[in-house]
């Protein structure tokens, strides 16, 4: 293959820079007003970098105004136990629709396909009044139990459990595994891939959603970090905008960081994964 | 354990409207190594899924040892596979890989579990399965890949692990699914040899897929050859090689393949191709049309024309270092045949005329629906008969 003329690696490089820009652009302007003063945001003339640091200001309300610290942690608990429970509940489904066969298997699939195009928005009036006939409006366990089971993660297990080759399945049943024991010994630890790419989804959904948690839940002890924004900016009234983009900062930094980390991971799993000899 | 035989009863298996196997019974005796062979979807992967345990049979039964098996699950029918893809885990070690059966077998649930097993009592018992799969592994050579990966090792020290993955937990059969049809052809060789070494060594029943016929041949103690779903033939390989049942059988088992010319039955049961005998004996009661079979080695090459001799040309020689293989072809029709010859014989070149004969009793044949026409014991071969006449 000829190596790509430097001219056309300068227009890639350009093209790729200006969607790299248009992305960016938003999150810079927010880390730049987060360090700026309420009159230097407001001000006439445009500048990214602040002429009068404010920093320790904005970043000093955005952590007390609100129990920011809670909130993240409601965040990473919230996070932690739906993506827990949509593995263990979505694996053994996906597995079954992908390696075993029984009657009924292709129909059970299209439903799963079909629960794919149900939003959230459609069917959260029964869920809201179900969540309120269980007495689980303002806990815990109304952000969690409504995603327990993720269509998306079937979807997409099962789809990587397919090209698990058979041989492996039967050699497990040979050894004696049990199909439950095959699911967890066998296939997550070849499903790493599929289950940090369902992470980045899910862990990213969820944390910032905000529709379900302004419905269900009305204390701040509770809140998640978009509603804890919320929270935040009806205490201050909404027009103190260098610490609402601290606080935005501040919630969005762990889902960065995350990221990266699920990035390096995904890569490693996905060049580890020896399955076919 | 000890080696278990293995029988089954009339095993049928579909796949919808496809019959897979069809009424298959087979002996297989203690420690015996037997090998399933037959061209590509002939059933014989099928059958060997259905005595491992991963299929069910539509109808019949499946025996391992004194135990009726048919509907036990694979874990609890003490059988070991070595798959063809080997099928290791690959996100454990070698060790790991061979471990797995032991552990799985040896400790319960709680001591399965990991770091916490060990207050269930594990420790004893997985020292045990440490030193177990150290002892494997010296006999297979294993030691420097234990703690290696799959992704990490070539294709053949993953034969090895699949095998010795097989052999840790001493089970009653060994089912092997073309184990070695991943390997490059020198591997390949070495592998049999590793194989049947360890057949003999331990002594385990052993069921052996393959597609190559040869491989077969050279390793098993007996060959069962499959045909669309249908036991063909039984037997010892040289039994298989010289004496086969069927044409299928024939033409499946040797290389180059056996050569056919078509002839006929005649009423005073003398097989003829044109007015050539090449073989008496046969039942007279049914004349019609036959295939007459020889192996390439059996080819007799004169230049003069013998009494049960057919014309043919030389088309192309081919060298094989010990011996050459003559390609001819049938002048009076369009039969090709080949003929395997010393090398340095001569007389034979491509474009000369020569005539085909067979050495005595070498002719074989078969009738129109593939099935062995055996003379009667008693009638000799066509040269025999004749060289009584004459002298």
């Amino acid at each position: 293959m000829m190596p790509p003329s430097p001219a056309f690696r300068l227009a890639r490089l350009a093209i790729l820079g200006l969607g790299a820009a248009v992305v960016l652009y938003p999150y810079l302007w927010m880390i730049s007003a987060s360090l700026k003063p309420q009159t230097e945001i407001f001000s006439a003339s445009l500048s990214l970098w602040p002429t009068q640091w404010f920093a320790a200001e904005n970043y000093g309300k955005a952590m007390t105004r609100i129990p920011m610290l809670r909130v993240l942690a409601n965040g990473a608990g919230v996070c932690a136990a739906i993506l827990v429970f949509q593995i263990v509940f979505a694996l053994p489904c996906a597995y079954a629709l992908a390696k075993l066969r029984f009657r009924g298997r292709e129909v059970l699939f299209a439903l799963v396909l079909l629960g794919l195009l149900v939003p959230i928005h459609a069917i959260s009036i029964p869920l809201y009044a179900a969540a309120r006939d269980l007495a689980l409006l303002d806990t815990y366990a109304v952000l969690v139990v409504p995603f327990l089971l993720s269509t998306f993660a079937i979807f997409l297990f099962r789809q990587f459990i397919r090209a698990l080759p058979d041989d492996l399945i039967a050699a497990a049943r040979m050894d004696g595994l049990s199909e439950s024991a095959i699911v967890w010994r066998v296939v997550l630890p070849n499903a790493w891939p599929a289950a940090t790419a369902f992470a980045v989804f899910s862990v990213v959904a969820h944390w910032n959603d905000l529709y379900w948690p302004l419905i269900t839940v009305s204390q701040t002890r509770l809140a998640t970090p978009p509603l804890g924004l919320l929270f935040f900016r009806a205490a201050e009234a909404g027009d103190d905008y260098g610490a609402l983009m601290a606080a935005t900062v501040i919630v969005t930094l762990p889902l960065v960081a995350l990221f990266l980390m699920a990035q390096r991971r995904f890569i490693d799993g996905m060049t580890m994964t020896g399955v076919k000899g | 354990m000890t080696a278990a035989a293995i029988h089954l009863d009339a095993v049928s298996k579909g796949y919808g409207p496809t019959r897979v196997l069809d009424g298959i019974s087979l002996a297989i005796a203690p420690g015996e190594f037997t090998a399933l062979i037959g061209p590509s979807g002939c059933g014989k992967s099928t059958l060997l899924r259905l005595i491992a345990g991963l299929d069910r049979p539509d109808r019949g039964r499946i025996r391992i040892g004194e135990r009726d098996v048919t509907t036990v699950r694979a874990a609890d029918r003490d059988v070991a596979m070595v798959f063809q893809s080997y099928a290791l885990y690959p996100h454990l070690t070698a060790r790991q890989n061979m471990a797995v059966p032991l552990v799985m077998r040896r400790l319960g649930r709680l001591q399965r579990l990991p770091v916490v097993g060990r207050w269930f009592g594990a420790g004893p018992r997985l020292a045990e399965v440490a030193r177990e799969i150290e002892a494997a592994a010296a006999s297979l050579r294993l030691g420097p890949v234990l703690d290696r990966r799959p992704s990490q090792m070539s294709g053949g020290q993953r034969q090895r692990v699949a095998l010795g993955r097989a052999m840790v937990r001493h089970p009653r059969a060994f089912l092997m699914d073309e184990p070695l049809s991943n390997l490059d052809m020198a591997l390949r060789h070495h592998m049999r040899g590793e194989i049947v070494d360890l057949h003999r060594r331990l002594g385990t029943t052993t069921v052996y897929v393959t597609h190559d016929q040869e491989e077969a041949l050279s390793m098993a103690d007996r060959v069962a050859v499959l045909m669309h779903g249908r036991l063909l033939q039984v037997g010892r390989p040289d039994a298989v090689y010289r004496d086969p049942a069927h044409l299928d059988v024939a033409t499946f088992v040797g290389a180059p393949r056996i050569n056919l010319v078509a002839g006929s039955v005649d009423a005073d049961g003398v097989a003829r191709r044109g007015g050539t005998a090449l073989l008496a004996g046969l039942a007279a009661d049914a004349p019609g049309p036959v295939q007459l079979a020889l192996r390439p080695e059996h080819v007799v090459l004169a230049a003069e024309s013998g009494p049960a001799s057919l014309p043919a040309r030389v088309e192309r020689l081919e060298f094989q270092g010990a011996e050459i293989l003559a390609h001819l072809r049938v002048l009076d029709g369009d039969e090709r045949l080949t003929a395997r010859l010393p090398a340095g014989r001569p007389g034979i070149e491509a474009g000369r005329d020569l005539h085909v004969s067979g050495h005595d009793g070498a002719w074989l044949a078969f009738g129109p629906g593939g099935e062995r026409l055996r003379p009667s014991a008693e009638i000799l071969s066509v040269g025999d008969r004749q060289a009584l006449r004459h002298g």
